[in-house]
């Protein structure tokens, strides 16, 4: 929960019409440029981001205020946002299931992982954000999504697999396999 | 030169990222914008008050202006002019008519049904979700089709808001598109369905939200707990969901940065949303397995299967979270990625092999079909009787109502498809009768002081029918025919008129049975519903008789003569016909039994049955037959079974007591299972064949 978000439910729970439009300013650049990364568009994701908006008062419409005191807002902001997104440029909301044969082959994976992977050495490799958000979009659709929710929006896995709808051993598996290509391509990068 | 491509390369990649930022950085240009679709904001680009002017703004040529001009009209509560905004909802721009719509909708007893109902098929989902929301308000002055109808919708937000007026109608509010939108694609639409049917309440809706419990989503998942937890506090606070939830927070909700993943493998599935019925089948397969033996007549080992609906619950939800606690202790204290995926491996292997086990072990014993408890019970029965059981015609579900008004499904052959849930028809309820027709268990009761039809489907959807009769209501008699499909109705003690119903409720005017003399104490329908049969106790006399009539209220004669007579001191309790109506059996209060067969004469014929022990009564008045009609058991002792030989009236077998007094029994349809229910809160499946 961000700072702030109690105080913001606490308002949106007491007066819905007169504290929603704080809760837009609070989030959203952050909405904004979440679309932005997946459209390219500023457009779009203006218009993603008001329609988002929209159904989200109507949805606090229908809370009670206990119901909108107890919200995580911001996941729940993103959530609706991710499914109007995908509404607005028609993917599905559903990333590729993964089969338990995968699961125990990034376990093994996961093995080799733990004993060889410096992590901090690919920080060497992502020394500018720009140069790793264009690494990121070479990466499949469901590595995409699921990396740049985590460490550029910086939403927990667990909130990554409501937003798409996941279990979240798949956004675990996702995201394990999506940085190990990010690896791969860091290391590309840096030897071309 | 390639240096130079590459020099290049980078300047427009910095210049798109500078773009971005500024893209960024900019101001939250679509704020306004979207304060004005909503009409929020402190209209201050509107100052008049005068109502006259606010009027002439609705045809302002700026679109915010006349969504703000509408707001304020809104504002004005019971001042406001109802046909300007009327006028409006055909507005150009779907945020004015949205407006108008939300303006209407704030008018309390004054708000139009009609106009709003037009918007419902408005091209902008904005404004039809604004018309749910406004009519939804208005509960009993709209009818539930519209929202209905709305559940249907392409957009995913006006079918949460139809959701969510269906739950404003309270229990008028019919339960099974609720029930569906459980299963829509949306969760918005699955979380508005939850808490929607936590505002309707009433029977039907706690089985749908244990459902819901399990839901992918975990917002959904939050609602349902939530919703059971303030409307059904008596349910264990302990959940699904709260299993999830924490096992989340421990594993994953850890921000980690970046490339620092502390990756969980695949013992994390265990204990996934997905997965987490493995456990419950598990341990329900488990406890079907805890029987005890007992010697059969021919020296063959029989089965009890005892089915403590406590235990049920304590192994079904509780024990899967201890378990998951205990995975969850052991994941924190592995150390050793290796032998941590060994043990897991180790642990998955085994449960499996436990399954299939369990599986096997259970279908071998009976067979067919694997009896076993698949409902999850969620609440403590223990403290409460079970009163009546009743099989479905195929012999996959029996239904069981305890003395507490809960009436629990238990899917029997199925064993991978749970039925979680009950249904409570009410506290006071007193189960007369029950029966399945093809599809719904049906039940007859008396529900804080009026006669009542409910029937119930395996999901637990629910609807019920109020019965008039003209019988006396605190003293009555109901008998279903076995087909399911009629009733009949007599009061105990009472004259002799009897009411014909059938399965939709409807019920005949009262048939006064011709040649009749004393008063009912006893009453069965033949199968096919054409045949009522009475037991007559007559005043001063120890005659009992036993007579057959037609639904015309002729008096009839199956068996040879239209009257039975007996002497006995005690009155008949129970009578029971064959299932080829060609039998009755009937039992005194002080344990007699005798069969009236077809083709036996007035106190000539009819089987006497050799009870073995007459000084102990046969308690209550449980009585089932064999479905192929040459056997039938009853209740001695009021903890013990006994099968006898409908043609011979032997005793074929004696069961030993159980831990508690029985209180019903059903015959299995494929003939090798007893049902049986207890008055300390158990249920028992019995099999008959070895």
């Amino acid at each position: 929960m961000n700072p702030g978000d109690n105080d913001i439910l606490g308002l949106l729970a007491t007066d819905l019409e007169s504290s929603y439009e704080q809760l837009m300013s609070m989030y959203w650049q952050q909405l904004k440029v979440f679309v932005l990364r997946r459209t390219g568009s500023l457009q779009d994701a203006e218009d993603i981001v008001q329609e988002a908006f929209i159904r989200a008062y109507v949805a606090l419409e229908r809370y009670t205020p206990q119901q909108i005191r107890t919200l995580k807002v911001r996941p729940w902001l993103y959530k609706i946002t991710w499914s109007v997104y995908c509404n607005y440029v028609g993917r599905s909301k559903i990333p590729p299931a993964i089969s338990l044969d995968a699961l125990e082959e990034d376990s093994q994976q996961e093995i080799e992982d733990d004993q060889n992977e410096q992590p901090e050495v690919i920080f060497e490799h992502a020394e500018r954000r720009y140069e790793l958000e264009e690494l990121v979009k070479t990466l499949p659709q469901h590595y995409r999504e699921v990396i740049s929710m985590h460490f550029f929006e910086e939403l927990t896995q667990q909130e990554i697999a409501d937003i798409l709808s996941q279990p979240i051993v798949n956004v675990r598996v996702h995201l394990h396999r999506g940085l190990k290509r990010l690896q791969k391509l860091l290391a590309t990068n840096k030897v071309g | 030169m390639e240096h130079d491509n590459r020099s290049e390369q980078q300047k427009n990649q910095d210049a798109e990222q500078a773009q971005l930022s500024e893209h960024i950085d900019a101001a939250n240009s679509g704020v306004p914008n979207v304060m004005a679709t909503l009409g929020l904001g402190k209209m201050t680009r509107l100052s008049t008050t005068q109502i006259e002017e606010i009027i002439f703004d609705l045809d302002h040529p700026e679109w915010s202006m006349r969504v703000a001009a509408l707001r304020k009209l809104g504002k004005l509560g019971t001042q406001a002019p109802v046909a300007p905004i009327v006028s409006v909802l055909a507005d150009e721009h779907e945020a004015v008519r949205s407006a108008a719509v939300r303006a209407l909708g704030s008018l309390g007893r004054r708000t139009p049904i009609e106009p709003l109902l037009a918007t419902l098929n408005d091209t902008s989902w904005h404004v039809r979700a604004a018309s749910i929301m406004a009519l939804g308000k208005q509960r009993e002055r709209v009818s539930g089709e519209p929202f209905i109808g709305a559940l249907s919708d392409t957009d995913e937000t006006v079918r949460a808001a139809a959701a969510w007026a269906l739950g404003k109608q309270g229990e008028r509010a019919p339960l099974a598109p609720l029930v569906a939108a459980l299963h829509d694609p949306a969760w918005s639409v699955r979380e508005a369905a939850v808490l929607a049917l936590g505002e309707r309440g009433g029977a039907g809706v706690v089985g749908p939200l244990l459902t819901a419990r399990m839901d992918e989503d975990s917002a959904v998942r939050a609602a349902a707990e939530t919703t059971l937890q303030q409307a059904y506090p008596e349910i264990e606070a302990t959940s699904a969901a709260d299993l999830l939830q924490e096992e989340d927070v421990t594993t994953a909700d850890r921000r980690v940065p970046l490339f620092d993943l502390p990756f969980q493998s695949s013992a994390s599935v265990e204990l996934n949303a997905n997965t987490i019925s493995q456990p419950l089948n598990k341990n329900a397969r488990r406890e079907a397995l805890d029987s005890e033996e007992i010697d059969s007549l021919d020296g063959r080992k029989e089965k009890i299967f005892s089915f403590k609906r406590k235990a049920a619950f304590s192994q079904t939800i509780a024990e899967p979270r201890h378990e998951q606690e205990q995975q969850r202790t052991q994941q924190s204290k592995r150390r050793h990625p290796v032998l941590g995926i060994v043990a897991r491996g180790l642990v998955a292997a085994v449960l499996l092999v436990g399954i299939a086990v369990s599986w096997l072990g259970i279908s071998h014993v009976l067979r067919p079909p694997a009896g076993q408890i698949v409902l999850t019970a969620s609440q403590d029965f223990s403290t409460n009787a079970v009163n009546n059981i009743v099989w479905s015609h195929d012999g996959q579900y029996l239904a069981s109502v305890g003395n507490n008004g809960i009436v629990s499904i238990w899917n029997i052959k199925s064993d991978g498809q749970q039925t979680p849930g009950y249904v409570p028809i009410g506290t006071n309820a007193r189960v007369l009768a029950m029966n399945w027709s093809s599809t719904n268990l049906q039940i007859v009761a008396m529900v804080n002081g009026q006669l009542k039809l409910i029937q119930i489907d395996s999901a637990y959807n629910t609807k019920t029918f109020l019965l008039p009769t003209i019988n006396t209501q605190s003293n009555l008699l109901v008998a279903w025919s076995s087909n399911g499909k009629h009733f009949v109705i007599a009061t105990k003690g009472g004259d002799n008129r009897v009411e014909l119903c059938d399965f939709s409720g409807d019920c005949q005017l009262p048939v006064a049975l011709n040649s009749f003399s004393g008063s009912i104490t006893a009453l069965a329908l033949s199968s096919d519903g054409t045949s009522i049969a009475t037991a007559n106790d007559r005043s001063g006399s120890t005659d009992k008789n036993i007579q057959v009539w037609n639904k015309q209220g002729q008096l009839i004669s199956p068996f040879t003569n239209p009257t039975y007579r007996v002497s006995m001191a005690s009155p008949i309790i129970a009578i029971t016909w064959s299932p080829q109506n060609d039998e009755l059996v009937y039992e005194s209060n002080q344990g007699q039994l005798a069969v009236w067969a077809r083709g036996s004469g007035i106190n000539n014929g009819n089987t006497t049955i050799n009870n073995p022990s007459p000084s102990k009564p046969i308690s209550g008045a449980a009585l089932s037959w064999s479905p192929d009609g040459k056997r039938f058991a009853s209740v001695e002792s009021s903890k013990q079974i006994q099968i006898w030989d409908a043609t011979s009236g032997d005793l074929l077998y004696t069961s030993s007591p159980l831990t508690g007094p029985i209180n019903d029994l059903a015959w299995s349809p494929d003939e090798n299972h007893l049902a049986l229910t207890s008055a300390d809160g158990t249920l028992h499946i019995w099999g008959i064949s070895g």
